[in-house]
Order: C-alpha cells, then structure tokens, then sequence
C-alpha cells in the first residue's frame, strides 16, 4: 500500500514537473511571438513617422499632386487605427502603395530627384521598408512555429484549456493588394 | 522469507521509480528539444550549403551568387570570382583590419559577385549577414557591403548594433559616394573607400552601444541538466532493479530536425578572434535590416 502511495506521489510530481515544462515552453514562444510583433509596431511606426517629412519635402516641388498624399493621409490614419496584425498588414500594404505612387511622380521633377533631403528620407524610406519586411519574415516564421506547436503533443493537450489560441500571421487579407518589397534608389 | 519478500518488493518499487524518472527525463529533454528548435526559429538564418558544393557552384557560376551562402574568408572578403587582384585584396584586407582595430572590435565584410541571380540584393545582403553574423555578439558592431559587378547593384548591410552610428541615410550617403568608382568598375578601391567611410562613421560616436543582446532564455536552461540527470539515475536504477541486464536503447522517436542538434548551452557565448585556433566566421552579430541599397 505503502509502495503503491509513493508511485503515485512520484508520477503526480512527475507530472507537474513535466506540464510546467510544457507550459513554461509555450509562455517563451508566445513571448518571443509578441516580442516580434512589437518589433513590426516599432518598424511601423518608424516609417509612419517618416511619411510627413517625405510629403513635406514633395509637396514643396509638386503641390497640386494633392490626390497621391490624400491617399497617403488615409493610409496612414487606417495603420494608427488597427488593431489586429492582418489589419495593419491591409494598412501597410496601402501604404507602400500610396508611397510608391509618391516616388514615381517624383521622377518628373529633376529638382526633387536632387534634393539632398529628398535622397536621404528615401534612403530611410527604403531602410525602414526593408526592416518591415525582414522583421514581417522573422515573426511569421515565429508564428508559424508557435503555431505549429500548440497543435503537437504534448502541448496541444493543455495549450488550449490554458488560453494559447493560434496567432495571426503578419500578412494582408488575400486580395488587399500584394505586399510591396522595399524600393531601391538609382542614381 | 518476509526478508527476501520485502528485498524483492522494494527492487519492483525502485524499478517502478527509474522508470518514472525516465520518463521525466527523457519529457525534459523532448521540452529542451522544443526550446531548441524554438531558438532556432527566432534566430532565422537560411542554411549554408557545404563547401564543397559552395566552391563547385562558384567555380560553375565564375562569381554568381545563387542563393547558397558561401563559407566567410578570413580577411572578411569574399570573392569567389577572384574578381579582385592579389593586391586588391590584400589592401581591403588591411584596411578591413584597421576598422576592426579602430572601432574595437567591429567587424565589416565585403562580398563580391558578378551577379545575384534575380535574388533581391536586400535579401541576398541579410542572408550572408546573418549567416556570417559580423560584428561581435551582444554588441552586434556589423556590417557588410555586397557588390554585384554585373547587376550593377550594391548594398551596405548595417548590424543592429551600429544603427545608430549609421542610420539609412548615412549608409545612403555612403553608397553614393562610393558609386563613381563602382561606375568605372574600381570595385578595390570602392570597397576600401567604403570600410574607411564606415570606420569614420562608427569612431564619430563615442563606442557602440551594447544593445540587448540575445534573448534571455536563461529558464530553460535547467531543462537539459535535470533531464540528462534524471534519465541517468532513472537508467541506473532500472538497471539494477533488473539484476544488471543492460537494455540500453537510443530513442529512435522525437523531431528528426533535432537529430544532430547541439545541446542548449553548448554554443560559446562569443567567438574567438579569427585568426586564432581556426576561423570560425563572425563573432555573433545581428542584423535586422538596416542600411541603404543602390544601383550603379
């Protein structure tokens, strides 16, 4: 009886000790999951910030482009105001376009093109884009190994009941415009 | 009897107990396994081809990266077309050394390609960086420029640690001011221009910051220890509750990604000097994307 009680007591400690494992596992992925999505927030936010003194800078050569920085304004209020990592892939997306349409219709104006200012906040345009985009790769491919462990065993035996859900991908819903790479700068 | 009885009785018990550290030790090991392979993901690096094949597709292709990492050089230049001369090479080599001597410890590449094979520039540049992991860890003081003879393309690769020494738009400045000699194909003297514009960047700021460094995944270190430790004591005790009949039998089960996997705690936490006891690539250095492209 005595045997039997302490076989018991090992397995239950055993147990324990091995769903704390699990546990304290999925508590580091999804950590390391939000961690990259804050990493996208501040890549986001940093281009965001970037947008007025680019339009500042284009609108002193090019004022009556004014359809090209409306749409620049409402992207940028719609990534300020999402919520969900698909929603802000929408924004961002919306934003690269309108962004790209701005760079093109620089290239009619000789004088913007050699505007020291100009070349440098594209510079930290393009940088910013391509931060999005790498930190866009690293955290999708966090997600899709978070993912992927909450449904192996043993984890998808507790993941659910103690709240770790599936997380979103870092991409714009299909059919919101292709995510755009960063552009390059010519000379 | 009762004696032989109770013998008997406790060798089961003590059985029973193996057995259960076992499998507790080898659920630890399976977590540490996950862990691994969790670490392996949020350090996304694509895998490099052996050299074998680096060197055949280089020798095939006269220069052309297409898509395979080749091996970092000592020296830090990489130049699988020889497309630079013996002196060519040499002077950047030197000069690579004084940014490393005068930024302590900062380490810059240079790669150089006839072509990218259509690979975006930006993502062939992040895949050697981050395979070659310039600069040293922790301080992330890296950087790499990539030059695509053919393409007409160039890019500085900023580490994460030199960010602020080296924001975008100085990068851009850089790569501008090298492009007149990248134009009339001067790629030496471009390239040493580069790492002395760099070197005068990076020594403009006090010392580079030490940013964050790696994630802290210092609680699920135990996992391995107590792992190992408990299926040894739990194999030892199984053994001799079965009178010494070894039955040793290597777990066939488990991810085959984590087969050849080294164990957590296993990596230095910063590489040697190159040079010194083999060379062994970059001291550890992130990059996260930063720097400036162009075309030529």
């Amino acid at each position: 009886m005595k045997g039997n009680f302490s076989t018991v007591a090992v397995a239950a400690a055993v147990l324990a000790i091995a769903g704390c494992n699990v546990y304290n596992g999925l508590v580091n992925r999804s950590e390391g999951v939000d961690a990259a999505w804050s990493d996208i927030n501040t890549m986001l936010q940093r281009r965001a910030d970037l947008v007025p003194n680019l339009v500042a800078t284009v609108k002193g050569y090019a004022a009556h482009e004014n359809e090209v920085f409306t749409e620049i304004a409402e992207a940028r209020s719609k990534l300020a105001g999402a919520k969900t990592p698909s929603e802000s892939a929408a924004a961002d997306a919306a934003l690269s376009g309108a962004l790209g349409r701005l760079l093109a219709i620089s290239e009619a104006y000789p004088e913007l093109k050699a505007n020291e200012n100009f070349l440098r906040l594209q510079d930290e345009l393009s940088g910013t884009e391509n931060r999005i985009a790498v930190a866009r790769k690293d955290y999708n491919g966090l997600v899709k190994a978070y993912n992927a462990s909450i449904r192996r065993l043993p984890a998808s035996l507790v993941a659910g009941p103690l709240g770790f859900d599936k997380k979103d991908y870092f991409e714009p819903p299909a059919g919101e415009g292709a995510v755009q790479t960063a552009p390059s700068v010519s000379f | 009897m009762p004696e032989d009885n109770a013998k008997s009785r406790a060798s089961r018990r003590q059985g029973a107990i193996g057995k259960l550290l076992m499998a507790l030790g080898a659920g630890a090991i399976l977590q540490s396994c996950h862990t691994q392979t969790q670490n392996d993901a949020a350090n996304i690096a694509p895998s490099s081809a052996s050299g074998a094949q680096v060197a055949a597709a280089a020798a095939q292709n006269g220069g052309a990266f297409t898509g395979a990492v080749p091996e970092l050089e000592p020296g830090f230049v990489v130049d699988p077309g020889k497309i630079l001369d013996e002196a060519a090479r040499t002077a950047l080599t030197n000069e690579i050394a004084a940014l490393e001597a005068t930024t302590g410890g900062g380490q810059m590449g240079v790669a150089i390609f006839t072509t990218l094979s259509g690979i975006p520039v930006e993502d062939a540049a992040l895949r050697m960086a981050r395979t070659w992991k310039l600069g040293r860890s922790g301080a992330d003081d890296g950087a790499l420029l990539l030059v695509a003879t053919q393409d007409r393309e160039v890019r500085l690769e900023v580490g994460l640690g030199w960010e602020g020494a080296i924001p975008d738009s100085v990068a851009g400045d850089i790569i501008r001011s090298i492009s007149p000699e990248l134009k009339a194909g001067k790629w030496g003297e471009a390239a040493q221009d580069a790492v002395r514009r760099v070197g005068a960047a990076v020594r403009g700021e006090p010392a580079p910051r030490r940013k964050g460094g790696p994630p802290d995944d210092s609680d699920s270190f135990p996992a391995m220890p107590l792992g190992m430790f408990s299926l040894f004591v739990g194999f030892a005790m199984w053994d001799s509750s079965r009178g010494g009949k070894r039955k040793l039998r290597r777990d066939g089960g488990g991810d085959a990604g984590t087969a050849g996997a080294p164990p957590i705690g296993a990596f230095p936490p910063s590489r040697p000097h190159h040079f010194r006891g083999g060379f062994h690539g970059g001291g550890g250095g992130r990059f996260g994307g930063g720097g400036a492209s162009g075309r030529f």
